[in-house]
């Protein structure tokens, strides 16, 4: 018997329009199998549906002593350039605001189970990670969290971001107001939005509800939101053209008190405004923060404000306003203390650092720690029903690797914290400088260079072991740590922040960490750590035992780490780990040439070419492309004997690559099909930009024959026709616009 | 019923001290060292997850790990491309490769002689949620199958074959054959 697939298990039972994107990629997957669609704009496809490339999938691998190649059976078949189609990948999900249900988490265990490694990450932005996936598992495991209301769409790529927020907001004791439905809404809006296509790279927007706490982390985002009351009326504080990466900028106030029902149709003005002036070229510098720092700020708030000014209105951007009553949580068991209740062994420790108590009383945030963000499948799934033993679906991601279940009552705590210990969930230290948050490094990504997952667990074990010992100014210190200088590891805004770098020694290549101290997490991320200089990775637990023994000795009065390190200035900190610096001959320590959690000899010849930034690809070729995919369903319902809808893909697939070539010269072209073809005629057939050189109007006709003729019997010959003239008029589109861009060169 | 999605856990009788850095010397060995038909990947260390997959050697075919998943240590092989065939085909398969990967740990230069696997005790999974549920006209679908392997495999020992009863997790089987049973003889066999 042959095997049932998910998409017949789930027809009907998903949304549509996801249905429609997963249908899609997997024509598109075909496609580039069949050698129809060119690698750079496949890889970009692929990154906007989460599905990135891991390390070694350009087919070597250096095992200690040689690079060797590793045979994948695809031969000359690749997923993007240099990236073979067999290699295992990762995906990416999305969760906006970190916000899951407890069918949500059975579901992902499930596909980490039968797609991945039995293992779900929790990234620094929210979202969830499985690696070590074929990408041909993709479109399945996509219709999965479909059929849970999870899109994988523009995860990675040219796009917007997960759009991440507090997690306690809506019970956080110190905040103006609960932001979760702002930052949905604007999750909502932003997703698959027309003026969000044409980046240069990506676009990160953070919610926070106060400016004190750390939570929302604003101030290193591209578009920061910060919960505002002003006059009775509820706004934010809008931040823009902040980020971290190499160049680390702090967010830049853009507006003091933006109205609720302004921060969507304004997000899509400074997109509009990125998309039109961002670099493109230069991917290094293609970021909202150097835009900004190009025009100035004044400059780019008049330019957003005179955008925001022409946008053709959209009832989407107060439409949620109306809504915003019903969003709301509910607990699930009724308010009450924790009176007389049996604490089991280790329960107090725990409570102290995992343990919030809400602003709504009798309840309690209960933080899951997760060491290096990991969950197995089998914990997910225990999870999931110990959230619905305990919470109604009020269960979120955190930008610290962590899960935090909401609306615990008080009453249950211990009995919850006995449930965690079984499930190997209940480790203490939740926020302190136990709890190491690490980017994925040389494990799976691309650019790691130094290993900061193998570094933190190191550095977790160690200190999870002296925690109880632990001075208590240094206790709630955070440890970030990322693998190279592009900061996912978020080490910019850590006490004791470390970044994987290399040096030459002797001939050999070792294995460092650039120390950067004094980065401040609270007030939104409201400073940055400065570098102190490169130390083996070996020698990092050394630094920090160096660093907080100094701090704890020499502190004066109440000073903070972040006033220790700027009273004594760099040179001191240098001076500190000077002896720290130096790298034993190989004959003496071998050790330091091997990085932590590896075997290997070390070597950054793995590296590969990052697709964090994805690829530049304009907007018309994504869009054509995406006209072709269409083309190529319309040629697959022709083959199921469907002909009126493959006549309609057909058609509709003209009208899109007509809509793209336009959009060169005016973006808001309506999705009108009579004003498309109404603008497509005046702007590239009446000035005879479309012409072919010998065939002259000719393609252009078939779109107006097809858009005016009334077909009363859609036939096989019919459907058939309009698919070719489809796929010429496809064709003359590439070329025209190939010719645009040479008048324009 | 069809699925090639199964994975195969031979429990460790000796070696679960063995510590997790050591096998991921180990599996590095074996990606530098392959010869086999297979692409070997790369390997990852989980040692910090509880009862998960301590330490996993990535394939293109199948994944091998050192697994504590139900508490118990063992090492799960666990397929996932396709291939050619019907289920009985894949059962055979799995089982035989995994009882290869059992004694390619068992004779290794590194770990060899610290490890023995009990041969009279294996997991059987079918990792595929959607063709093979974890029902009992799942498992009444695959029977035929499975006794006719386990015969092959056990002779005329006793085998019971008992089934996980969660719904929400994949079909898991636990084999219990009478008697002593090393992977020699297991591989000898089949």
């Amino acid at each position: 018997m042959s095997a049932q697939s998910w998409k017949e298990e789930l027809d009907g039972q998903l949304p549509e329009e996801l249905r429609s994107e997963v249908d899609t990629f997997e024509a598109q997957l075909e496609q580039k199998k069949n050698g129809q669609i060119d690698d750079r704009v496949f890889a970009e496809t692929r990154l906007r549906r989460g599905v990135y490339g891991q390390r070694y999938d350009n087919g070597q691998r250096f095992d200690g002593q040689i690079t060797k190649r590793l045979e994948y059976p695809c031969g000359e078949l690749f997923k993007g350039p240099d990236t073979y189609w067999d290699a295992p990948g990762m995906q990416r999900i999305k969760i906006p605001f970190g916000g899951l249900t407890a069918d949500q988490l059975e579901v992902m265990a499930d596909l980490a189970d039968e797609y991945a490694d039995d293992i779900l990450h929790i990234t620094t932005r929210q979202d969830v990670q499985l690696h070590f996936i074929h990408i041909e598992d993709t479109p399945d495991l996509m219709r999965r969290l479909a059929s849970v209301g999870i899109t994988t769409r523009e995860a990675c790529g040219n796009s917007i971001r997960n759009v991440t927020a507090c997690p306690i907001s809506g019970v956080c004791r110190t905040e103006t107001f609960d932001v979760t439905p702002y930052s949905k809404a604007l999750a909502t809006f932003m997703l698959g939005h027309p003026d969000c296509q044409d980046f240069g790279r990506k676009v990160k927007i953070a919610f926070s509800g106060c400016a004190h706490e750390a939570c929302g982390l604003t101030s290193m985002h591209d578009l920061g939101f910060i919960g505002k009351v002003q006059d009775g009326k509820v706004g934010f504080e809008f931040y823009v053209g902040g980020g971290l990466g190499a160049v680390p900028h702090q967010a830049k106030l853009f507006a003091d008190f933006l109205p609720a029902e302004e921060i969507l149709p304004m997000s899509q003005a400074v997109c509009r405004v990125f998309a039109r002036l961002g670099e493109k070229a230069n991917r290094a510098r293609a970021r909202v923060k150097f835009l900004l720092a190009k025009l100035g700020l004044e400059e780019f708030q008049r330019l957003v404000n005179e955008e925001r000014a022409i946008l053709p209105h959209d009832d989407a951007w107060t439409a949620y306003l109306d809504d915003l009553g019903s969003y709301k949580e509910e607990p699930l068991k009724i308010a009450a203390p924790l009176n007389g209740a049996v604490k089991p062994e280790g329960y107090d420790a725990w409570a102290a650092t995992n343990v919030y108590k809400q602003r709504q009383e009798g309840y309690a945030t209960v933080t899951v720690s997760l060491p290096l963000g990991d969950i197995t499948s089998d914990q997910t799934r225990a999870l999931a029903s110990l959230s619905r033993k305990y919470v109604k679906d009020t269960i979120r991601t955190t930008v610290e690797q962590n899960i935090v279940l909401r609306w615990v009552s008080e009453s249950d705590l211990a009995q919850l914290y006995g449930d965690l210990v079984v499930l190997g969930l209940g480790e203490p230290g939740a926020g302190t400088i136990v709890d190491v948050t690490a980017c994925p490094g040389t494990d799976t990504c691309k650019l790691g260079i130094s290993s900061s997952r193998g570094l933190a667990a190191e550095l977790r074990t160690r200190l999870a072991a002296q925690s109880m010992n632990l001075d208590e100014s240094i206790k709630n210190f955070r440890i970030k740590i990322s693998g190279c200088f592009n900061s996912c590891g978020q080490h910019h805004v850590a006490d004791l922040g470390f970044y994987g770098n290399s040096r030459k020694v002797n001939g050999y290549t070792v294995p460092h960490f650039q120390v950067m101290l004094g980065g401040q997490w609270s007030e939104n991320a409201g400073s940055y750590g400065l570098a102190m200089g490169a130390v083996p990775s070996k020698n990092i637990p050394a630094v920090i035992e160096c660093i907080t023994g100094n701090y704890v000795a020499n502190r004066q009065g109440n000073e903070t780490f972040q006033e220790y390190v700027k009273r004594i200035g760099k040179q001191e900190v240098k001076n500190m780990l000077t002896d720290l610096t130096a790298v034993p001959a190989h004959d003496v320590d071998a050790s330091f040439y091997v990085d932590w959690g590896e075997s290997r000899e070390f070597t950054v010849g793995d590296m590969g070419k990052g697709e964090c930034a994805g690829e530049v690809v304009t907007l018309v070729e994504f869009e054509l492309s995406g006209c072709e995919t269409e083309s190529f369903e319309a040629q697959l319902l022709l083959d199921d004997g469907n002909y009126e809808a493959a006549y309609k893909g057909a058609y509709s697939a003209m009208l899109h690559a007509a809509k793209a070539l336009i959009k060169t010269q005016w973006l808001d072209v309506p999705a009108d099909p009579n004003e498309i073809v109404k603008e497509f005629r005046a702007r590239f057939c009446d000035t005879e930009l479309f012409y072919n050189q010998f065939a002259g109007p000719k393609f252009a006709n078939y779109l107006f024959r097809v858009h005016e003729e009334e077909i009363a019997d859609y036939t096989q010959d019919v459907a058939h026709r309009v698919i070719e003239e489809g796929q010429l008029f496809i064709e003359q589109a590439y070329a025209c616009y190939g010719r645009m861009n040479v008048v324009n060169a | 019923m069809n699925t090639h999605k199964i994975a195969v856990k031979f429990y460790m009788d000796k070696g679960q001290d063995i510590a997790p850095e050591t096998w991921f010397k180990t599996f590095n060995k074996w990606i530098s060292a392959n010869a086999g038909p297979d692409v070997l990947i790369d390997v990852a260390d989980y040692s910090h997850v509880k009862n998960g997959p301590v330490t996993l050697l990535v394939g293109h075919e199948y994944d091998i790990s050192i697994d504590d998943a139900d508490g118990k240590r063992g090492v799960l092989f666990k397929r996932k491309r396709s291939a050619e065939g019907d289920f009985a085909q894949h059962l055979s398969a799995t089982l035989k490769q995994a009882c290869e990967t059992c004694r390619r740990i068992e004779t290794d230069g590194d770990v060899g002689d610290q490890v023995v696997f009990r041969g009279n005790e294996v997991c059987v999974v079918l990792n595929d949620r959607l063709n093979a549920p974890n029902t009992e006209e799942t498992l009444q679908a695959i029977q035929s199958d499975l006794d006719a392997l386990l015969g092959k495999l056990y002779g005329d020992a006793k085998v019971s074959i008992s089934r996980r009863d969660d719904s929400k997790a994949r079909l898991v089987l636990d084999v219990q054959a009478e008697g002593n049973w090393a992977v020699d003889q297991l591989l000898a066999n089949l």
